[in-house]
């Protein structure tokens, strides 16, 4: 035993508790940066052991303080479970949003505006050319009124499409999709995947690097708001990642990535796996079914025609779709009833019944047919907007030739009366509803999916959190912790420097005896 | 569970109850504002079926009155018509009367008789040519056309829907071919338009003898009678009895005129009723309880502020001030 030793113990103090400041200050300094994991220094004692006489003889103690290990307080379980979670609650706040945008086309119905109101402000018109059939301020406004809700629908119309082909592009226009929010997403998920893979391969070489796997995860929990996707870890801690049960990300070698391109109307855009040639992977031509959750399942979900149980935004356009279908149909038939022994009318210029040509329907579509109505491309016949006499307000006998018995009842009313019995009878097209009610329930539907949807991704979203502030807890700064243990390493310190000055005065003191 | 907490993690959680409470004030706000409870269909789904059945119920009230309101001034012209239309036959029967009954007619007496006749029948030929909203009232469904032309030979032709044949005898169901109907309420219908040839009759006078029905006939059978030229006080009273007939006629029309009158009263007062708890009904939904409204608002707004408060002490709190 020296004086030499305490010396060097007291410098073995100093150094550790050093390294440990050096350790706790960058805790501090990343108090705010995400996925850091906060690291703890664990000492040891030395055990360079320095004898010590005793009255039993030699005994031993330790030559002073080494730093053991640094310790990472990261959790690849919590990881896991935030990153699954993450990817529904992302899924379910995007959802929510965006049926909360659709839903908004739908507030005015409320105020009695939109589509219900101009439902019910074109009977409003079919009553009021009963009272008049043969006045043609009445018949140009029923006309007027018939134009105006063929606009409405056709507004919703563009409006629900617009966030389609924002979501997926025109599944009619190739490459359309590449700057979609889809085609956006793919590129995002093939850019993250492409770096979780080089920072594989920098941790493979460093697998103590503690700042890599941080960038790492944090480019994971990035990747899980997009899509969920599968991680075991490898011993060298690099991770493997795949998505759709294939492997993507193998250690530091990106395997294959993502693609999407245009596909039907119903299922507006298909995801599939190609490997870095561009060759599809076998089996992964289409994983749609697959992507589920992330925001990337959301987009999917919402484009996609054929599931009926979730909402979609396809969903609520076939809707309106139907409904202006069968709509123009039912008023198309009685405009242009005929059953042999009683005729629809129109009038001619002479104030005369004259039969209602075949192709003088109220509504069109946009290509000049009659057929194939949908709430894009609803129109009004606008010859008989021009020409109002062409409405058939009248339905009277008819002759064999199909001419009116009596060509001069042009006060007859019984047409327009069955286009006002349209309003309260079922079709059999919107299950049995009336227009209005078919469309009131679309609208209720939407409301209670919106409602349904909201909650979904509030409950998914304090999941998530809880999720989250275990994982905090575990590996994020606490400033009060790191002050403490500032104060404690400063403290030791300061004693091992108070060591090292009492065995310089203990030198002090054998040398002035000599 | 969690024994520490990390300070950024801290900081997130107080943000996020911070933006919970503002966006709670901030809906109430808005429901506030618009004083409206249901903003949106998901507010409410349940609710907003009730508004949108209750916005189109309003709207079909809306409808049914305008035609009420139609039908209403279509009556009343038609009651006042009638009456005319009584008066003016009245006043042939008294001149009839006159001729039958005078002692000392002279041939000038019955030349004035003869032509205040004339004159009258004109008058209500005109008057059953009335239009109303720029169609022939009388006409059937052939509002274009007027419902009579008189000839120069007196015949007076009726130019609207049939409902007699030429005998005088009712065509079986003619109503559906002359009859214009308004709904007044949900799938009830009234019918307004008469067809001129029951109410008034027609004349044709290129027959020997010359046909005809109704009041026009028993006009003009009258006024052929008191022809000062072929003058027959015996013949008079004997068409007398015709011309009552047609009053009667007139008087029974007006009378239907009136039911229908009464009948679109009580519509209207049932309509009314129905709107009002139409109204009311969507307003227990859409509307906001104001009282209720205000104090959660206030209530809130306390919760915001102590959330502020409890944010800002803690956020504050930091072993750095003790060091």
């Amino acid at each position: 035993m020296s004086i030499n030793s305490t010396i060097s113990i007291a410098q073995t103090g100093l150094q550790a508790n050093q390294y440990a400041l050096t350790v706790v200050s960058n805790n501090i300094a990343n108090v705010n940066t995400e996925g850091f994991c906060k690291q703890r220094v664990e000492f040891s004692e030395i055990g360079n052991f320095n004898r010590i006489p005793t009255a039993h003889g030699l005994q031993y103690t330790g030559a002073g303080v080494q730093i053991e290990d640094l310790k990472s307080y990261r959790n690849d379980y919590l990881d896991d479970c935030y990153r699954k979670n993450n990817a529904n609650s992302e899924a379910d706040a995007l959802l929510a949003n965006y049926a909360g945008y659709i839903e908004s086309f739908f507030d005015s119905e409320l105020e009695g505006n939109g589509l219900s109101g101009a439902i019910n402000n074109f009977y409003d018109a079919a009553q009021k050319l009963s009272s008049n059939p043969s006045d043609m301020t009445m018949r140009t406004y029923y006309m007027e009124q018939a134009n105006s809700l063929a606009n409405t629908f056709n507004s919703v119309s563009k409006a629900l499409n617009s966030y389609v082909k924002n979501i997926t592009g025109d599944v009619n226009e190739p490459g359309s999709i590449t700057n979609s929010q889809v085609g956006l997403t793919v590129s995002k998920i093939n850019n993250l995947l492409e770096r979780i893979a080089d920072l594989n391969g920098s941790i493979s070489q460093n697998s103590e690097a503690s700042a890599l796997s941080g960038s790492r995860a944090t480019l994971m929990d990035e990747l899980s708001s997009l899509i969920s996707y599968d991680t075991t870890y490898n011993e060298n801690g690099t991770a493997n990642i795949s998505i759709a049960g294939q492997t993507v990300v193998k250690a530091s070698e990106q395997v294959c990535k993502l693609a999407c391109a245009e596909g039907t109307e119903d299922e507006p855009c298909v995801l599939s796996l190609v490997d870095m040639d561009g060759k599809t992977v076998k089996g992964s031509s289409n994983i749609n079914k697959s992507v589920t959750s992330g925001q990337l399942g959301a987009y999917l979900q919402l484009c996609n025609g054929t599931d009926s149980s979730n909402f979609s935004i396809k969903k609520v356009s076939a809707k309106l779709d139907t409904l202006a279908s069968e709509f123009a149909d039912a008023i198309n038939e009685v405009q242009t009833y005929n059953d042999g022994s009683v005729a629809a009318m129109a009038m001619t210029n002479n104030k005369t019944l004259t039969p209602v040509g075949e192709d003088d329907v109220i509504f069109m579509n946009k290509n000049g047919g009659k057929d194939n109505i949908t709430a894009a491309n609803i129109c009004i016949n606008s010859d008989l907007l021009d020409n109002p006499r062409k409405v058939a307000a009248a339905r009277v006998p008819i002759n064999p030739d199909g001419t009116p018995v009596d060509e001069h009842a042009i006060g007859d009313n019984k047409n327009i009366l069955a286009v006002i019995a349209t309003r309260d009878e079922g079709i059999p097209g919107l299950n049995n509803m009336s227009p209005a009610d078919y469309f009131k329930n679309l609208v209720s539907q939407i409301g209670s999916e919106v409602a349904t949807l909201n909650s979904n991704a509030d409950i998914s979203k304090a999941l998530t959190d809880s999720i989250n502030a275990q994982r905090d807890a575990e590996m994020g700064v606490n400033v009060d912790e790191e002050l403490i243990n500032l104060i404690k390493y400063q403290r030791a310190y300061e004693a091992s420097a108070r060591v090292l000055s009492v065995a310089n005065s203990v030198y002090d003191t054998l040398l002035s005896i000599v | 569970m969690v024994s520490t907490s990390s300070t950024n993690g801290n900081t997130k959680a107080i943000m996020a109850s911070l933006m919970e409470a503002q966006a709670a004030l901030y809906k109430t706000q808005q429901q506030a504002m618009s004083q409206k409870n249901i903003l949106t269909p998901s507010d409410n789904p349940v609710g907003t079926s009730v508004i949108l059945g209750a916005n189109q119920e309003l709207s079909n009230i809306n409808s049914f009155k305008n035609n009420i309101d139609y039908l209403d001034t279509s009556a009343s012209m038609l009651d006042s018509l009638y009456s005319s239309v009584w008066d003016k036959v009245s006043r042939i029967n008294d001149l009839a009367l006159s001729a039958a009954n005078g002692t000392s007619a002279s041939k000038e007496l019955m030349q004035n008789y003869y032509d205040e006749v004339q004159s009258l029948k004109e008058d209500i030929v005109r008057l059953a040519n009335t239009q109303f909203n720029g169609e022939y009232v009388f006409s059937g469904t052939n509002t274009g056309l007027a419902p009579f032309t008189l000839k120069d030979d007196g015949s007076i032709v009726y130019n609207g829907t049939a409902s007699l044949n030429p005998d005088g005898s009712a065509i079986a169901g003619a109503e559906e071919y002359y009859a214009k109907k308004l709904e007044i309420s949900q799938n009830t219908f009234v019918s307004i338009n008469n067809p001129g040839d029951a109410v008034f009759g027609f004349v044709d006078n290129s027959t020997d003898p010359p046909s005809g029905t109704g009041l026009f006939f028993a006009i003009d059978e009258i006024q052929k009678a008191m022809d000062p030229s072929n003058f027959n006080q015996e013949e008079i009273s004997k068409k007398l009895e015709g011309l009552q007939a047609g009053l009667e006629n007139i008087t029974s029309y007006r009378t239907k005129n009136g039911i229908i009158q009464s009948r679109i009263a009580s519509a209207k007062e049932l309509l009314e009723n129905q709107e009002l708890q139409t109204t009311e009904r969507k307003s227990d939904v859409q509307d906001l309880d104001i009282v209720e409204a205000y104090s959660r608002m206030t209530q809130q707004y306390y919760a915001y502020q102590a959330s502020m408060q409890i944010a800002s002490q803690s956020m504050n709190l930091s072993l750095l001030n003790y060091l």
